[in-house]
Parts: structure tokens; sequence; C-alpha cells
């Protein structure tokens, strides 16, 4: 039993979850003064629960609906905004490597396969380590859009 | 898909509908989730004027970005974070108190607790303290700052849990529970010193 005032946080504690075990029981009992806070807070807390909720003085739903589209399937329009540049992008990456193609093979044929090789394998590690920064920055990146989003939504 | 995805089937139902052009099907999300939107607006934005903008603009941001919801949560409480966050940058960009200074924490007199035992006596005094208390809560509840009176609603009134609350405000689970706490504490200190003042 505990023999000194509760704690306010304890008093609280105790009347949001009086089910739990907190081990004041005893000592509510025979304070007087705690008891009353209990008293206070457990009339505090039923007079909130039972307060009328706020609605609002217009009719929210109308006020939303006009303003939608008017069936417009939003996937399809999200897909086409954030996917065409991308597919723009690879077709104007594409287009030169098309048109100079017969150019290109024959510097490849022209060089010396070791050198090739060598050239692809860096190519490749470059691609990975940069790859990899990447990623983290956008995920850095989105972590603090995802917080200023929050803050500023 | 993953098992939070299952979790939520009518929110799932609901957004595929809307996605799919069934703007009738977001009405049913609005009619759901009007009372929370409403208790986060109501305690937040002073302004009945700016209450009614601001409601529409939760709503209309809720369906352009739905597209984005991942079912991480209910669709109420994604739709209860984007309303906080709407109220939020409207306070911040009037400028006003989210949170205010801190009322002495010294004791005050049990005066509520006195009257009450005295009304105890009686079955129509038992109804006047209460209405009387009410209308005190309500008064007091508003001059809380807004952070306060907002999570104090969602937890007691639309009975959130601390981890919806959470999602709802971004606000770490500790930092909920503390103001809750101090919210709860300054709430009950300013009715006993409303009724300290009556009684004088």
């Amino acid at each position: 039993m505990k023999a000194m005032h509760l704690t306010e946080i304890e008093i609280q504690d105790y009347v949001i979850d009086a089910k739990s075990n907190h081990g004041f029981s005893h000592h509510i009992e025979s304070c007087e003064s705690c008891k009353n806070k209990v008293v206070q807070y457990q009339m505090l807390f039923k007079e909130i629960k039972n307060s009328p909720a706020p609605i609002f003085d217009f009719n929210l739903n109308e006020a939303v609906l006009k303003q939608l589209p008017v069936n417009e399937p939003i996937q399809v329009k999200r897909v086409f905004t954030n996917y065409l540049p991308v597919l723009v992008s690879i077709i104007l990456l594409l287009l030169p490597l098309y048109f100079y193609r017969n150019n290109l093979l024959s510097v490849v044929k022209q060089t010396p396969a070791g050198i090739l090789y060598m050239g692809i394998i860096i190519a490749l590690i470059v691609t990975v380590y940069q790859s990899v920064g990447l990623s983290k920055k956008h995920h850095k990146q989105m972590n603090a859009l995802n917080i200023m989003d929050g803050l500023q939504q | 898909m993953n098992s939070e995805t299952e979790n939520y089937p009518e929110d799932r139902s609901l957004v595929s509908k809307v996605l799919g052009g069934d703007n009738h099907a977001f009405g049913i999300v609005i009619k759901n989730t009007e009372g929370l939107v409403a208790m986060i607006v109501f305690k937040m934005i002073p302004n009945a004027y700016d209450r009614k903008d601001i409601a529409q603009d939760i709503y209309l941001k809720a369906f352009n970005r739905l597209s984005g919801f991942r079912f991480q949560c209910k669709l109420s409480t994604w739709i209860g974070q984007i309303a906080y966050n709407t109220c939020l940058h409207y306070l911040e960009k009037k400028k006003l108190v989210l949170i205010g200074k801190e009322e002495d924490d010294g004791e005050r007199p049990d005066a509520w607790y006195n009257k009450l035992s005295a009304a105890l006596t009686n079955d129509t005094e038992i109804i006047l303290f209460r209405k009387e208390l009410s209308g005190i809560l309500q008064e007091e509840t508003e001059k809380l700052p807004a952070v306060y009176k907002t999570l104090i609603s969602l937890y007691h009134q639309q009975e959130l849990s601390y981890d919806e609350i959470n999602q709802i405000t971004g606000l770490p689970a500790g930092t909920v529970k503390n103001y809750l706490f101090r919210a709860r504490k300054l709430l009950k200190e300013n009715i006993l010193a409303k009724y300290k003042k009556e009684d004088l």
C-alpha cells in the first residue's frame, strides 16, 4: 500500500484504467484527499464523454461532392500523368541509339576486348555505387518531405 | 497485399469505388468520417466562418490523394490525419497558439468536490450541478490550447487509442500521453478555479 499521496499522473492513470491493479486502491479508500481527486477526474471524464459532439451547420457532403470531377476514374488519370514523362524520356534516350547504331557498333568492334570488359565492369560498379547513393538520398528526402507534408497539409 | 491491407476490407471497397469514378462512394466516406473531422475542426479552428472552407478543403485533399492511400491505417484515421494537418497549417499561418503556457502547479481548494458532496443529498441539486458542470466544462474546454482540446476530444469523446491519435496527429505516443495528462490537469484546475471564483 502506498503511504504518500498519489501524484496527479497516478490519479489520472487510476481513473482511466480502473481495472488494472495499480496498487493504489487501499490508499485511495483511506485517503480523503486522493479520493476527492479521483472523484473529480471521474466526473470530468464522464462529462467530457457526454459532451455534445460538434456538427457542421451546412451540408458538407453536398458541398464537397459538387466540387468533385464527374465520374472520372482517378487511377487512369494518375497513371497517365505519372508515367507519361518517364515514357517520353526513355524514347528520347533510345532515339539517338537507334539512329547511330552502326557507328556505335563499329566503335565497340574496334575496341580491344580487355578494355571493353574493363569499361563494362567499371561502368557497372559506378552504376551500382551511384544507385545505392541515389536510393539513400531519395529515402532521406522522402522522409523529410513526409515531415514537411505533415506540417504543411 | 500485406496483412494490414486485409484488415480494412470496407475501406478497400470504398476506396476502389471512388478511384473508379464513383463519387457517391466518396459521399459515404464523408458520411462515415464527418464526425471525426468535425471534432478536429471545431476544436482547432476558433473562427466559425473558416471552418466551412477548411472542412471542404480537407475532403478535397483526401479525394485528390486517395490513390496514394496505402491502407497502413483505417481510412478514417488517414482522413483525420489530413484534417489535423490542415488545421495545424491554418493555425501556423494565422500564428495562433497551439500549446499555451501552463498555469501554476499550486494546489487549489476542492470547492468542486465540496459542492458535489453537498449536492449529493438532493436529486434536483445533482441535476442542476451536472448542468452547471457541463456548461463550465464546455466553456473551460474552449479556453484550452487547440492541441490540448483536440487530444482530449479524440481520446475521451471519440475514444481513439493512443496509437490512432499518434497516427492522426503525428505526435509521438509519449508526447500524446504527456499532453493529455497536462490538458486534463489544466482543465480540472481551471474548473476548480471557476468554482472557487463563484463561491467567493
